[in-house]
């Protein structure tokens, strides 16, 4: 197992596309012994309480986000159990809200399912750069820490591992962070859910829900890489709308991903190569 | 996204089959690699595309959804959802947080629909 070179590389890359990086970054800025660096931990237990502790801060983020996805699920008219079942299988509030706009228009199921998988394509970079650092563990184990994959448990691990490779119990901490959160979450989701059936029609929370995908947008643009990705997804799938079972949207999401690889050549030649 | 005409209640009981999709690829993309550990890796050139998705994907859905109103691409102060949502999407970017850019682009919304 090593966390140098090609591993340190693509940790890079997927901190630089993670929201939530930049609460982690700002977070041990203010309290530099909490996160990223760390004393050892001498049993599982230690290290889940570890976990716990180190994303209480984040949770202000989750809270108001699983109040606005369940708000918003419930306003586009899923039932209570739909709409619970839905946070609590598919633990992903981004794709989640995103889905909303096309179950409201009808979109076929496919195009559905398949917007919630690229739009989850940053979990495969997640996936990919803490893979290393689990794979001696058994099935069960990778299994379990597979689902509890987040924004903020990811980035949250990866400060605590780079400065600790060798980190042990780090499944216990992973895990323990990761609890933590979906269980914030899922409370707070069915919070909404249960608050967004008391809400009359007239307030047209249902436009919460594209607020909500413009709110999540924004961390993702940064760079004028990030930038040209989004003009021209929107701009294609505007374009494209026309199209028959919403693949207007399937085709500006792909033209997004070339624009932005395009980009990153134009404005950035080399310069990842030489880093 | 309008209250008359949603057509989530055409999916019948293919909406459960929809979320049981969205909750398998999800975890496909999660788990995939940390499975497979050891085996498998993706070359720095995938994970530099991959990270464009979200901001593509996002735009796709977001951008089509405020730009248009009765079905035609609608650039005017009239759209009203619009200007809510570049709003919101102003306050998100300054803001940096998600519950303040929703409650700004709601008020928006309706201040302009009340208004204008």
């Amino acid at each position: 197992m090593s966390a140098e070179g090609r591993d340190e590389d693509a940790a890079a890359a997927a901190l630089e596309a993670d929201p939530a990086a930049d609460e982690v970054e700002r977070e041990s800025r203010e309290h530099p012994q909490s996160s990223a660096t760390g004393r050892q931990y001498a049993s599982g237990r230690e290290g889940f309480f570890g976990g716990m502790r180190a994303v209480v801060p984040f949770l202000f983020g989750t809270i108001p986000f699983g109040l606005v996805t369940g708000i918003a699920t419930k306003a586009a008219g899923l039932s209570a159990a739909a709409a619970v079942a839905m946070t609590t299988m598919v633990f992903a509030g981004t794709a989640q809200i995103a889905s909303l706009p096309l179950l409201v228009s009808g979109a076929p199921g496919f195009v559905v399912v398949l917007t919630a998988f690229i739009i989850n394509l940053r979990f495969v970079i997640y996936s990919a750069t803490a893979a290393p650092y689990f794979a001696t563990l058994p099935m069960r184990w990778k299994m379990v820490l597979g689902y509890f994959m987040t924004d903020t448990g990811f980035a949250l691990f990866l400060r605590r591992v780079a400065g600790q490779p060798e980190m042990a119990f780090r499944e216990y901490y992973f895990l323990g962070s990761g609890m933590t959160v979906a269980t914030v979450w899922l409370i707070t989701a069915a919070v909404g859910v249960l608050a967004g059936a008391k809400v009359p029609p007239e307030w047209q929370l249902e436009f919460a829900a594209t607020l909500g995908i413009l709110a999540l947008l924004a961390p993702f643009v940064r760079s004028k890489p990030d930038f040209a990705a989004a003009a021209t997804g929107g701009a294609v799938a505007l374009l494209a709308s026309g199209l028959p079972m919403k693949l207007g949207l399937v085709a500006g999401a792909i033209a997004g991903i070339c624009a932005g690889v395009a980009a990153e050549r134009v404005f950035a030649p080399r310069a990842r190569e030489a880093a | 996204m309008n209250p008359e005409t949603n057509h989530l209640h055409e999916y019948g009981w293919t909406l459960w089959l929809i979320i049981f999709g969205m909750a398998a690829v999800t975890i496909l993309n999660r788990a995939g690699f940390i499975l497979l550990s050891g085996r498998f890796s993706l070359p720095p050139k995938v994970q530099r595309a991959l990270k464009y998705a979200p901001a593509a994907a996002l735009a796709a859905i977001a951008l089509p959804d405020i730009f248009t109103s009765h079905g035609h691409i609608d650039v005017s102060l009239e759209n009203t959802r619009l200007i809510a949502g570049l709003f919101g999407f102003s306050i998100a970017v300054l803001a940096r947080s998600t519950l303040p850019s929703i409650i700004g682009g709601m008020l928006a919304l309706h201040a302009l629909q009340h208004w204008l």
